[in-house]
């Protein structure tokens, strides 16, 4: 589930450079948007879940079409509060259950959400290959985030793009969040709209490496691993929040591009050669010699 | 034939006239100079054409298209490119990213194609720029860097492109290569060229008009050799003589 996240989240972070701190809030509508379909119109689970991650891209089409006209600090203020907006509103309407939550019908198979979540992850991952290392629409984006004013004048619709990115880094966490309050079976504004989802989307993506394909993979599998290995060892302390603290420190200072960077010396998976090995068949051999 | 006529053109920075009823032609096929001291509106004509500013009023005629209330994109696709004056590259991607960025418009697939169009063939080479397309484009020196951006502009393959001041920063040969090289990009894609300069030798080697501004407004306008000779000119770039 975290992989899926910090994959997602990178879409806009990492490719696009528009740094959001509300993409919990997309978790968190994707979450309740399930337990209402499954709850009070008995929707099967699948296809309110498909239902939550469409709604959540319009969703934040919307949502997009003003935030997107801020950037850098504003942007990351404005979206968190949206986000926060989002889980006050929760609470106080009724069909979510307000404070109290909502509790969605049970099934125990841990094997069933195992594999649902590898395969949402996997999803994200093949998503994110094909639409921003492989097609001209990522190299969009990647102009956006270079320098969106050239971007414009060299004809590209900078608003479309930059919201579809926004929707589409939307849409998968809805699904995610779909299948978390699912398979969590008991949801409440706290738990999936609270700050760490957000916050932890980002640290992710940071630690393992910000616009790399492998970067938040890495990322999300390193810090989860962390987590429980504290969490074992000491049990519940804010030992972890610590810890978590200096090594996010630790690695902006010296590896400002992430844990990835240290592989990519001895293995070469880097974005850059990735790309430029797609234009290296054929008469462009001459001058690309990589 | 004028391939862009802008009329009666103003605008304004709140109580600042940047632009104050501003009129001009552009000749098809010509390269066209804009001169004028620092802050008499050059860039600031540059942004309204293509479309970052919004001008307060007036008519903006591109092959007879009103650009006004048109977007950056929008203009870009009906043929007009720039360059920029404090450069903007897209400096994290390679030279041959940029060039590629460039060429979306005009040929639209949604995969990235394993083999490079012709154009950006000719682009590398002409710009010598083929031993480093491999590059960040943050990587080269400053006057490559300058070349870089006519490069990806020209990718979108425009009719018309507006260079803000090509030769700031570059040697005195660098700028004679850059004469040569902006001869052969006209000739060879049939463009009209509109540019901002402050090099006097550029202009005089390069422009067959120009067009003097200072404080918004077209102070002489003419051939290159008759506006070098005019009196306004030289008093609004060398001041006026004190009265003894």
């Amino acid at each position: 589930m975290w992989i899926g996240l910090s994959l997602s989240w990178n879409m806009i972070g990492g490719y696009m450079g528009y740094t959001s701190f509300g993409h919990g809030a997309f978790f968190g509508v994707g979450a309740y948007i399930t337990g209402i379909l499954m709850i009070h119109y008995h929707i099967p689970f699948f296809l309110s879940v498909l239902l939550a991650g469409i709604f959540t891209y319009i969703f934040a089409t919307l949502i997009g079409y003003p935030t997107l006209r801020l950037n850098g600090a504003y942007f990351a203020i404005g979206t968190w509060a949206f986000a926060e907006m989002m889980r006050q509103l929760i609470l106080v309407i009724k069909i979510t259950g307000g404070s109290f939550g909502m509790r969605l019908p049970s099934i125990l198979n841990d094997f069933f959400f195992y594999f649902l979540m590898v395969g949402l992850a996997l999803l994200i991952f093949l998503s994110v290959y094909f639409v921003f290392e492989k097609s001209n629409f990522g190299l969009k984006v990647e102009a956006i985030r270079e320098d969106e004013i050239a971007a414009q004048t060299l004809g590209i619709n900078t608003v479309w793009v930059k919201n579809q990115v926004f929707a589409l880094s939307a849409f998968f966490p809805g699904l995610l969040g779909g299948a978390y309050a699912y398979w969590i079976t008991y949801i409440h504004p706290d738990s999936v709209f609270g700050p760490i989802i957000a916050d932890q989307m980002v640290i992710m993506v940071l630690l393992g490496g910000i616009g790399t394909l492998f970067g938040p993979v890495l990322g999300a599998v390193l810090l989860y691993l962390g987590n429980r290995i504290i969490w074992i060892t000491w049990g519940e302390s804010s030992a972890y929040l610590i810890i978590l603290g200096l090594a996010i420190c630790l690695v902006i200072l010296f590896l400002p591009e992430g844990l990835i960077s240290l592989g990519r010396k001895w293995f070469s998976i880097t974005r850059k050669q990735t790309i430029l090995s797609t234009h290296s068949g054929g008469p462009s051999n001459e001058y690309i010699g990589n | 034939m004028n391939i862009l006529e802008i009329k009666n053109l103003n605008h304004f920075f709140g109580g600042l006239k940047a632009i104050s009823n501003f009129n001009i032609q552009i000749k098809k096929d010509t390269i066209h100079g804009i001169i004028g001291p620092n802050g008499a509106g050059k860039t600031t004509l540059f942004n309204i054409i293509t479309g970052l500013y919004r001008p307060s009023n007036g008519e903006i005629l591109f092959e007879g298209i009103n650009l006004i209330g048109k977007k950056p994109f929008q203009i870009s696709r009906l043929g007009i490119a720039r360059t920029f004056q404090n450069l903007r590259l897209f400096n994290e991607l390679t030279v041959l990213e940029n060039i590629l960025i460039g060429e979306l418009q005009q040929h639209n697939h949604f995969w990235q194609k394993n083999e490079l169009n012709k154009n950006i063939y000719a682009l590398l080479e002409i710009f010598d720029l083929e031993n480093r397309a491999n590059e960040k484009a943050s990587n080269l020196p400053y006057g490559i860097q300058r070349k870089l951006e006519i490069a990806r502009a020209l990718a979108t393959e425009p009719k018309l492109i507006l260079l803000d001041e090509p030769a700031a920063g570059m040697n005195p040969q660098e700028v004679l290569d850059l004469v040569e090289l902006i001869k052969n990009i006209k000739k060879r894609f049939n463009l009209t060229i509109i540019l901002i300069e402050h090099q006097m030798k550029l202009v005089e080697m390069l422009c067959d008009f120009i067009t003097v501004m200072n404080f918004g407004q077209v102070i002489a306008e003419g051939k290159t050799q008759d506006v070098q000779n005019n009196p306004l000119v030289i008093k609004a770039y060398l001041g006026e003589r004190e009265v003894s």
